[in-house]
């Protein structure tokens, strides 16, 4: 099966960085849709089929406990599996993260694994191996 | 704030962002170990972000061109050559917001703090350091060939 996936975060460069870490983690992935912020996410949500979201918290215009929010009391978005993905590390911001139905929460920075681990609780196994990943001098190669 | 508790989380933030997520060797120098040696701040492209809260402020990170573009390059996993100028901004802005998120939740994670959304600095456009903040904290981040700074201006609420 794949999996359509939401990645909400006003930084392009961010967005790019977790799209690689989920292509080289083995999902079979059908589209990846990006949005820079909750009020477009909405948008995307209610034109698309989406099977997962990662969310930033802070963005212009709707934060990412806004979208989480609005998500869940949307009949049709409800059941959608929420990530927040944020450099939030407050006790009290979290546990409203989770309060309203986030489906997990990964803090800012994060490495490969933590999104992998993250994705293969909501998801299950990869279908395919994961890639390799180098650490060198030149970085980490997703 | 406490200044050495402030100091003490922004080393801890500086090391996990910039050796997890932008595989930096680095080496942290606070304000009483600094030698003659100073960041050169020509040719650097600073970043801003606003905080409010118990306590507000901002965390200003100035960063040499060089190495904002080879951090970009890393992060994104992309040839700095293939770089544009809005993956550099947009990386270091989002360096900030780690640091700066990080340095909060380490120094106290049962307060709650705004972050604001981060912006380049202009200095050409009078967007230098705030001069009416109660307190600072400086720290410089030398990289293997290269030194960065990272400031953070702040004002207990009363």
């Amino acid at each position: 099966m794949a999996y359509n996936i939401l990645i909400v975060d006003d930084s392009t460069p961010m967005r790019a960085v977790i799209k690689k870490v989920i292509r080289a983690s083995g999902f079979d992935i059908g589209t990846f849709f990006e949005s820079a912020n909750g009020a477009e996410a909405l948008s995307t949500l209610d034109e698309n089929w989406l099977d997962l979201v990662l969310t930033d918290y802070n963005m212009p215009d709707m934060d990412g406990l806004l979208l989480l929010k609005k998500m869940k009391a949307d009949d049709c978005m409800k059941t959608i599996p929420v990530v927040m993905v944020t450099t939030e590390g407050s006790h009290e911001r979290v546990d409203d993260f989770l309060a309203h139905g986030a489906a997990a929460y990964i803090r800012k920075p994060f490495t490969p694994e933590a999104i992998r681990q993250t994705l293969n609780n909501l998801l299950g196994e990869p279908e395919n191996e994961p890639d390799s990943v180098d650490e060198g001098d030149e970085g980490l190669d997703f | 704030m406490n200044p050495i508790l402030l100091t003490k989380a922004m080393k801890a933030s500086i090391s996990e962002v910039l050796e997890t997520m932008f595989f930096m060797v680095i080496d942290v120098v606070s304000e009483s170990e600094k030698k003659e040696s100073v960041p050169d701040s020509s040719h650097a492209i600073g970043v801003v972000l606003d905080f409010g809260g118990p306590a507000c402020g901002c965390f200003r990170l100035m960063v040499p061109s060089i190495l904002a573009h080879e951090s970009t390059a890393d992060f994104l996993g992309i040839d700095i050559d293939a770089l544009a100028r809005d993956d550099v901004c947009g990386t270091l802005m989002e360096m900030v917001n780690m640091l700066a998120g990080n340095t909060l939740s380490h120094y106290d994670a049962d307060l709650v703090f705004d972050l604001s959304v981060p912006r380049m600095i202009d200095e050409e456009a009078g967007d230098r350091s705030p001069s009416g903040q109660a307190g600072y904290c400086s720290l410089d981040i030398q990289t293997l060939a290269n030194r960065m700074s990272l400031v953070v201006n702040y004002e207990d609420k009363v």
